[in-house]
């Protein structure tokens, strides 16, 4: 049971160790290295000399729900009943994780690490993709149509940009670092309406699209689709 | 999606298979790390009980600390991999566009790995459980 409940814990934490990684290769090696490193605590808790507070502290800190499997060392560190204490063999004065609390710890991982993924990836920036601000949660969801287009559309003209098209775009632009693949697009598109975008190889059509799909993160510049920015509620687009 | 877990894993028959075998490997380990530790006559003769209680505190738990790294890896790998490579081949952001919420995406990974979870820890259980004096137990 603990065994099963191990493995489905490292689940969630393999996939929010996941949101730290663009390429699977690199994933795989350093997302082993992961999953040695509770056993390097582990052993190095119980080996090392010093005071027992300074054993408690760093044990302490390694058990906590940072990996699913401390909670399994630190049960196999506890003594038991019908066992030699392992603690006397090993200096380790711990005797507060007991079975129930190693099976509670292991499934508290679950729900934890799945809760963590869901907000890292969210949040962590990737190549592709339009990440949320990290106070998400606390922020309201803005859906005034249009507010930030009222002092600067003046000057385009009615038939490229009307603000009450359901799809606006103004002043769209993405850079690969040195390389401007859009440059400032302005533009708007009317309901029912079969939009066409002509352009040259690497003219940036596909970019645009991508932006306004959620693909790309924009660079600056802002693009409404029936109400809702690409950047702040691409859920809702 | 869970559909599509179930076909990148069909094509990965291998790994599939690597996975379930280190299981059964594992679990053959403990069990034979166990299971020389039973008293030779009943009552126990204190000099062998002492002896078995030091083997046991600290042969059982070395094996574990080393061996389970290696067991969560395994699992670990094909989410690693396939949840960055998703993210690689831009397939995670194409789903999305066809309205797939990342919850569901991210559930879908949880229930089809937690499949095979079961099926390995149920493994180990199996052999862990088949030596009666053992103290995982």
């Amino acid at each position: 049971m603990a065994v099963v409940l191990l493995l489905i814990s490292v689940i969630p934490f393999s996939m929010a160790l996941s949101t730290f990684f663009s390429d699977s290769k690199v994933a795989q090696y350093v997302g082993s290295l992961f999953m040695v490193f509770p056993t390097l605590i582990f052993l190095s808790v119980i080996t090392m000399d010093g005071s027992d507070n300074t054993k408690k502290a760093m044990y302490g800190i390694s058990w906590m729900p940072l990996f699913p499997a401390m909670s399994i060392f630190s049960k196999l560190a506890t003594p038991q009943p019908d066992i030699l204490p392992m603690r006397d063999l090993l200096l380790l004065k711990t005797d507060w994780i007991n079975t129930e609390a190693m099976f509670i710890l292991l499934a508290l991982n679950i729900p934890l690490w799945f809760m963590i993924y869901l907000y890292l990836d969210s949040v962590m920036p990737n190549t592709y993709g339009v990440q949320k601000h990290p106070c998400f949660c606390l922020k309201k969801i803005n859906r005034q149509r249009n507010s930030v287009y009222e002092d600067s559309y003046g000057e385009i003209s009615n038939k490229i940009y009307n603000q009450d098209d359901p799809i606006l775009i103004h002043s769209l632009t993405k850079k690969f670092g040195k390389f401007t693949a859009v440059n400032n697009l302005t533009m708007s598109i009317k309901e029912g309406e079969i939009f066409t975008i002509l352009g040259h190889n690497g003219a940036g059509k596909t970019t645009a699209i991508f932006m306004l799909t959620g693909m790309l993160k924009t660079t600056s510049g802002r693009a409404v689709l029936y109400g809702n920015d690409v950047n702040s509620n691409i859920d809702l687009v | 999606m869970m559909y599509k877990n179930y076909l990148i894993k069909s094509r990965n028959k291998k790994g599939v298979i690597m996975e379930l075998l280190f299981s059964v490997l594992f679990g053959y380990v403990i069990q034979l790390t166990t299971k020389g530790l039973k008293c030779s006559e009943d009552p126990c003769p204190p000099d062998e009980y002492q002896n078995l209680l030091i083997q046991k505190s600290i042969q059982v738990p070395m094996f574990v600390t080393f061996l389970l790294p290696n067991l969560t890896f395994v699992t670990s790998r094909f989410i690693l991999q396939q949840v960055v490579e998703d993210k690689q081949t831009k397939m995670r952001e194409t789903l999305r566009l066809m309205s797939l919420s990342r919850l569901a995406y991210a559930l879908s990974y949880l229930i089809f790995q937690a499949i095979f979870a079961f099926i390995s820890g149920t493994i180990i259980g199996y052999f862990i459980f088949s030596e009666k004096d053992q103290i995982f137990a």
